[in-house]
């Protein structure tokens, strides 16, 4: 694929409003290839897997889940928070705290499966509760380990919660090598406060999910997910909002997130994991782990937060209908304006929030909702793109008629980017992703977590240039606890109308892309990871630790970034 | 050193099931002449079966195995690839021997370490042995090597990018627990401790007090 296609392909999906609307045919031409991404033909595919078995399910039988929206405790936790674990714990106390437990239980994916499957999840949910968090109210959660230690299956009872995108320290980001075993918990510390207090910085959809060394796929996969949203006064969560401020989005019921996986089950009806180091396609698609679910919805607007969970899948997802997505955040951030999109393209972990207004439709119409990706195998899509109506089916929309009043907007103005000041820049690094001796690397190196990989000065700004010296695959990178921003993409820059024109902490990088990005690195001290999401690669060593230390530091970082968590023993209280 | 004989004792003692039973498997059958023998076995299986090619193996210590059956079932395993000329380019043997002495005593107790050679022309048996002495492999420290077929089988299956031959597989370390069917992979060329805590991560401990907080 050549860089300038691959920017094609993004573009295909995502037209600026009020442009003249291009389908795929017209565009790549109908059977183009547009990608090198196809594997020598006597490689196995996915759906060859012996351990994946097919069910023969039908389509669009199960209701769509809504995940539960977390509900604090009202009692204080014993033992109390350890405030010398957390930073700026004083500044940011706590007004609201949260139990999760993390159990195995019985899950049906599917009512035509003659079985229950066991699965993983935060309170007996799969995926977890969704969390509705607010800007200037910090919180507290509590998350104990009672998975069981003598499991069978791939996954390893351990874990580790990242929330993803969220600004916390590091000791709450959910660190690979902060693992909390079977009988103890770890107390996680949300502040809810924007980078470098910018309001601009500000997010809305983000996740939660396992991250432990050496078994994040395994643990996601086990069901180890779920979402955590954010609100404020503008983005309020209340389509109805008197306020001059708010945004009105369509909000409560007509707000759904929706989380992307792909499983496989073997004939015992159990979950199947392959252990191929390039990724794992699933045979099913779910959606809240669901097997192809359905939503019915009313002729209205609706907030879709869609959120592509991994494994190593990615979506290009359209509507089987004229119906186009009114994009208005990537990657949990409210973009400068809304885009309308025909497609949108998912890389693992990535999320995009649209808008879709089912008002054109009667009650009785039904809307699939279909990937026209084409990918194979793990490692990365084929390039080539099914017709509009002949991708996989993912979900599906039944229209059912109007309850009441339709009193969402959609703003033509969202939220502005912060200003990109290159003169805080006090560094530039080149990180380049490959692999050697059958594992994947980063600067030629696998993962160490006892290594620092980038010493990074608090306050200061950086430019790294990422580059993708694959030849096969695609690697969609993720770096914690700060975003970025797009400065060049194979050595352009952006236009404004382009949906990646925006802050992001996910990026897709397809052979020999390269791309620069700015940050900002601010608020704590400590370790994250930037790695590749595509969590198979994660954990076959595409992973590395960066530390952000006190300006001016010296050669004595051990002594500054101190190691904050040490699981706790305990077991829940009575009730959870 | 132990002295040869008692080597070889005492790998025997530890690989109690290497007397290669006629037990076929799909992929190994073809190696057993007679088919009566075939069907006379038991079937091979277990909670990892899925995961491993079950091929008929020679051991350094010049004895047959199946992979899976014998090498692997029933314990806790660490896994690599290498062979006796590219262990200067790739010197994992090295590394993995600093790993055999932080396993101490589990060693051959429940805990194997295999070494499968990519390079079967020239690894034979007796090539193994030698470089198993040379780098001071003890007990339940096993080089295999076989058909090179069947070393394919392994590679591709284990080593390689899903089959990416090229990719090259000498830096994978795969290690997991076979009863409970837990398995990842690591840099073989990690920091032997990081290599070695890897092995108890994948252990069942079901007494949170045992730990230390």
């Amino acid at each position: 694929m050549t860089n300038t296609s691959r920017r094609n392909m993004l573009k295909l999906g995502l037209l600026t409003a009020g442009a003249s609307v291009a389908t795929a045919q017209q565009v790549f031409g109908a059977g183009e290839l547009v990608g090198n991404l196809c594997t020598p033909s006597d490689l196995p595919l996915a759906e060859d897997d012996p351990g994946s078995h097919d069910f023969n399910l039908s389509h669009f039988v199960d209701p769509l889940p809504i995940m539960p929206i977390a509900e604090p405790i009202n009692f204080p936790l014993d033992p109390p928070i350890d405030p010398a674990r957390h930073q700026r714990y004083s500044e940011f106390l706590p007004q609201k705290t949260y139990i999760q437990v993390l159990r195995e239980f019985d899950h049906q994916y599917h009512s035509g499966l003659p079985f229950t499957t066991k699965v993983w999840g935060f309170n007996s949910i799969v995926p977890g509760e969704t969390f509705h968090a607010h800007y200037g109210e910090p919180l507290l959660i509590r998350r104990y380990n009672q998975l069981p230690p003598d499991h069978v299956g791939f996954a390893l009872p351990s874990f580790t919660t990242h929330l993803h995108n969220l600004h916390q320290a590091s000791e709450s980001d959910g660190m690979p090598w902060d693992w909390v075993d079977n009988g103890y918990f770890w107390d996680y510390h949300h502040v809810n406060a924007p980078a470098g207090g910018d309001p601009l910085e500000k997010q809305t959809t983000q996740w939660y999910h396992d991250h432990r060394m050496d078994f994040t796929a395994t643990n996601v996969y086990m069901g180890l997910t779920g979402f955590y949203l954010l609100f404020d006064k503008k983005d309020s969560g209340n389509e109805n909002d008197p306020s001059p401020d708010a945004f009105r989005l369509p909000s409560g019921k007509y707000d759904v997130p929706m989380i992307l996986h792909d499983i496989s089950l073997g004939e015992d009806g159990q979950l199947y994991l392959s252990q191929d180091t390039n990724g794992f396609l699933g045979r099913y698609y779910t959606v809240n782990r669901k097997i192809t679910p359905f939503l019915e919805v009313e002729p209205r607007k609706y907030r879709f937060r869609f959120l592509n969970g991994g494994p190593s899948r990615f979506y290009e997802l359209g509507l089987r209908s004229d119906q186009f997505f009114t994009v208005i955040a990537n990657d949990g951030n409210l973009l400068p304006k809304p885009v309308s999109a025909e497609t949108i393209k998912l890389s693992v972990a990535q999320r995009f929030d649209v808008i879709v207004d089912f008002s054109q439709y009667q009650p009785g119409a039904s809307i699939v909702l279909e990937n026209l990706m084409e990918q194979i195998r793990g490692e990365g899509p084929t390039g080539r793109k099914f017709p509009k109506g002949e991708g996989e089916q993912v979900m599906e929309f039944r229209v059912v008629p109007l309850t009441g009043p339709d009193n969402s907007r959609v703003p033509d103005k969202l939220r502005a980017l912060p200003k990109i000041d290159l003169n805080k820049v006090k560094k530039e690094r080149l990180v380049k992703l490959d692999y050697f001796g059958g594992i994947w690397t980063i600067n030629g190196k696998g993962f160490d977590m006892d290594r620092i990989d980038m010493e990074i000065e608090q306050g200061s700004a950086e430019i790294w240039t990422i580059r993708n010296g694959g030849t096969r695959w695609e690697h969609p990178v993720h770096i914690h606890f700060e975003e970025f921003q797009i400065l060049e993409f194979n050595g352009k820059p952006l236009k404004k109308s382009d949906v990646d024109h925006s802050r992001k902490d996910v990026l897709t990088l397809g052979p020999g892309d390269e791309v620069k990005l700015f940050f900002h690195f601010r608020d704590f001290l400590g370790c994250h990871v930037m790695h590749c999401h595509n969590v198979v690669h994660e954990d076959h060593t595409m992973m590395v630790r960066w530390c952000i230390v006190p300006p001016k530091h010296g050669p004595v970082l051990g002594a500054i970034i101190d190691p904050r968590p040490v699981m706790r023993l305990g077991t829940p209280p009575a009730g959870f | 050193m132990k002295s040869r004989r008692q080597f070889l004792t005492a790998s025997a003692a530890v690989l109690p099931a290497l007397a290669l039973s006629a037990c076929a498997s799909t992929g190994a059958g073809k190696l057993i002449a007679a088919s009566a023998e075939s069907q006379s076995c038991k079937k091979p299986g277990g909670p990892s079966a899925k995961y491993f090619p079950n091929v008929v193996v020679m051991t350094h210590t010049g004895r047959k195995a199946w992979f899976y059956d014998d090498l692997i079932k029933g314990k806790l395993v660490g896994i690599n690839f290498m062979s006796v000329k590219s262990e200067e380019q790739f010197p994992v043997t090295q590394n993995l021997a600093k790993v055999q002495e932080l396993v101490g005593d589990k060693l051959g107790q429940g805990t194997f370490m295999v070494s499968i050679t990519t390079d079967p022309e020239h690894d034979t048996p007796a090539v193994l042995e030698e470089f198993a002495k040379k780098h001071g492999a003890k007990d339940g420290w096993i080089f295999v090597t076989g058909k090179p077929s069947d070393m394919q089988a392994l590679y591709h299956k284990l080593g390689a990018h899903g089959g990416h031959a090229e990719a090259g597989g000498h830096h994978v370390w795969r290690y997991g627990n076979e009863p409970y069917a837990r398995w990842a992979a690591a840099h073989a060329m990690a920091k032997p401790h990081q290599l070695a805590q890897r092995l108890s991560w994948v252990e069942v401990n079901k007494d949170p007090n045992s730990k230390k907080a």
